[in-house]
């Protein structure tokens, strides 16, 4: 799978309005009725299809922790407060597939458009369903992005991280790839995508990979990998460098894409090996290279 | 090398019950029966059809108890019926296909607060992924979990991808799930788009006045290895997304056509090999239309015997890929293609006439057709033909 092309749009939390506004620099094309997690998907994807040739059957895969977040309270309040029918473009937007659709609607895609979840490792495996369908020859070039508006909820965002929130930057997140399973023209390559069902068989993974592990290499982790996890994967790897998008960017509920889109956009060749793992620990080691 | 996809375990809760054979012969018979339910929320006096499902649970007032209880429940029985081992679970990958996913939760917890809004919602939603993780722990599945929100295609999604991870020897085994619990935001939702039947499921019918929804689980265990020689497998499937509208196919159901010539051709079959469709057969009126568009720019004037199967069960949203192919699959296995009750009065317009009984079938290659919202459209090949061919991409 190689990357044609990357985009990573990051923001501190912003309306609708704002988004709508930023939207018109991509793209001359008015959606109507759309919120602000179809506003986010739309801006990612545009920005990742300028100035690339997209074939017409390009497939999506939208991956997202949450979906959308206001519409889905709006449809509550109008139910179970206003005692009334939701509004049905309300109700239409509670549904994560309504972005996908736009972004395929706004850039003329035909093919295969999937909006998929796994806690932590969403947009890993959206990656992974991306490769089967490349290996199969279902799908020839793709758009796979990562989406979420920022964890709204602060109580929430304790529970799942056990950060304070002030500790953190929060962000409203859309970073997308344009891949292709051509590698004319390509700016870097999806190497690896290795699922493990507990850090030593991770670490056993890259130990036996040894010195045949490519360099450079630059190591960055997800969210949920704690500081001496850390220590025991870099002794492991050695790396080159540490890309530490998450302080850069925010601190965001699933981060994958946004390192990936950050380093393929530093424009330093190398490889990003990328450590992320769910709650109940089961890793995700992703191996990209910057030509 | 590319592998085949056997379904050798399967689980069903719906409105017709649990028990798979009392199930299929209520099917059989062309039993079905939805409840109403008031729209008193909205403060409106009618009441809408919908098929539920009659459980006695442990703690009924308890939402959050009642959807694990009957997932976990559903899950368990289609282990057991693929007789795997403890160690067989624990490798599987889960493939969870939903319109609602966590939606039937936290609704609940918001009707029964009166605190800021967002904050209750965002606690209460742990994420799309969540569902299927829980279902992992539970059954300690240690494989990689999949949550597909693709509106009324999820579980079809769920169910092409987990064969094509088959097909592609990145799995050897996989459970698919295909879920959606009543929720007052899909049940409200559906009314305010002026999309439900009355009274009566009337799909393909002249007289069609909408859909009537449901709640169902399914769940199947997919395995590159046979277990019975009626198994059935997987002959090749594809998605496309129509652009046309965010709640509309276009009406010459190019993309419909399109998707079916695709399932076709990966499934190394022409139009004359398919023995029977089962429809998505929704019974809007626009969907009816555009399907049978669509399945007429395939199969011409030598259309196979067609059925739908939503007036058994209701329309399940997400879950209804696997739950209709439960539907399908099983029934052959006893002998018959069902038939579509509710049908009366054919549609010249449409050109399409449905089973009215049951069609005696034993084996064959059958198409399942699904779509949705977000112009999502899935074609998926399911044959028991006792001889077996190469799985295509």
């Amino acid at each position: 799978m190689f990357i044609h092309n990357a985009a990573t749009y990051l923001s501190a939390p912003a309306d609708v309005k704002a988004l709508k506004e930023e939207l018109k620099r991509h793209t001359d094309i008015y959606f109507r009725r759309v919120n602000k997690f179809v506003l986010l998907a739309l801006i990612g994807a545009h920005c990742c299809a300028r100035g690339q040739r997209i074939d017409r059957d390009a497939a999506i895969y939208l991956a997202t922790e949450h979906g959308n977040l206001g519409d889905t309270e709006s449809v509550l309040r109008q139910i179970y407060r206003q005692h009334t029918l939701p509004m049905p473009y309300n109700f239409i937007n509670t549904m994560a597939n309504t972005a996908s659709f736009y972004v395929a609607q706004g850039l003329n895609l035909t093919g295969r458009n999937l909006s998929i979840s796994s806690q932590n490792l969403s947009f890993e495996r959206g990656l992974e369903l991306l490769k089967t369908d490349m290996d199969l020859q279902a799908v020839r070039s793709a758009l796979a992005g990562s989406v979420d508006e920022a964890t709204a909820s602060e109580s929430r965002f304790r529970e799942k991280s056990g950060l304070a929130c002030d500790q953190v930057n929060q962000a409203d997140r859309s970073c997308w790839l344009y891949l292709r399973s051509e590698q004319d023209g390509a700016l870097g390559e999806v190497k690896a995508i290795r699922s493990f069902r507990g850090q030593r068989d991770g670490l056993a993974w890259l130990a036996a990979k040894g010195r045949a592990l490519p360099r450079p290499a630059v190591l960055s982790f997800g969210m949920a990998v704690g500081p001496e996890e850390k220590e025991a994967w870099t002794k492991t790897i050695r790396p080159d460098g540490e890309l530490d998008y998450v302080r850069e960017c925010g601190h965001l509920n699933a981060t994958t894409a946004c390192g990936v889109t950050t380093f393929i956009g530093r424009r330093h060749a190398g490889h990003l090996i990328h450590v992320n793992k769910n709650f109940q620990d089961r890793y995700v080691i992703l191996q990209v290279q910057r030509y | 090398m590319k592998h085949s996809a056997y379904i050798t375990g399967k689980s069903l809760i719906c409105s017709l019950g649990e028990d798979l054979d009392g199930i299929l012969e209520q099917v059989r018979q062309k039993k079905a029966v939805a409840d109403f339910i008031p729209l008193d929320l909205a403060r409106m006096s009618e009441a809408r059809p919908y098929y539920r499902i009659h459980r006695n649970v442990a703690r009924p007032q308890d939402l959050q108890a009642r959807f694990y209880e009957i997932l976990f429940d559903s899950v368990s029985r289609a282990v057991a019926d693929s007789g795997l081992t403890l160690r067989e679970i624990e490798g599987l990958a889960i493939f969870f296909g939903s319109t609602s996913i966590d939606i039937p939760i936290y609704e609940s917890y918001y009707a029964a607060s009166d605190s800021a809004a967002l904050d209750l919602f965002s606690r209460a939603s742990f994420g799309y992924g969540t569902i299927a993780d829980r279902t992992a722990g539970h059954f300690n599945i240690q494989g990689p979990c999949y949550t597909f929100a693709t509106a009324c295609t999820s579980s079809a999604n769920a169910f092409l991808y987990a064969a094509s991870m088959i097909a592609n020897g990145s799995l050897e085994k996989a459970l698919v799930i295909g879920y959606d619990l009543f929720n007052n935001t899909g049940f409200y939702g559906f009314e305010s788009l002026k999309l439900t039947a009355p009274s009566s499921y009337k799909p393909f019918d002249r007289n069609r006045d909408g859909i009537i929804m449901g709640e169902a689980c399914g769940a199947v265990v997919l395995d590159r290895e046979r277990r019975s020689e009626t198994d059935f497998h997987y002959r090749g499937g594809a998605t496309l997304c129509d652009t046309f509208n965010v709640t509309t196919h276009a009406e010459t159901g190019d993309v419909i056509a399109a998707v079916i010539r695709q399932a076709l051709r990966c499934a190394g079959l022409g139009a004359r090999e398919i023995d029977a469709v089962k429809a998505h057969a929704t019974g809007s009126d626009m969907n009816d239309r555009t399907e049978c568009n669509g399945m007429k720019q395939v199969f011409g004037d030598r259309l196979p015997p067609v059925t739908g199967l939503k007036p058994y069960v209701g329309h399940t949203v997400g879950a209804s890929g696997v739950v209709e192919m439960i539907l399908l699959t099983e029934s052959v296995k006893r002998g018959f293609v069902p038939a579509t009750p509710g049908f009366a009065v054919p549609d010249g317009e449409l050109g399409v006439t449905p089973l009215t009984e049951p069609l005696a079938v034993q084996e064959g290659n059958f198409m399942l057709n699904y779509f949705g919202f977000g112009g999502n459209c899935t074609s998926l090949i399911l044959s028991n033909r006792k001889r077996q061919t190469d799985v295509h991409s």
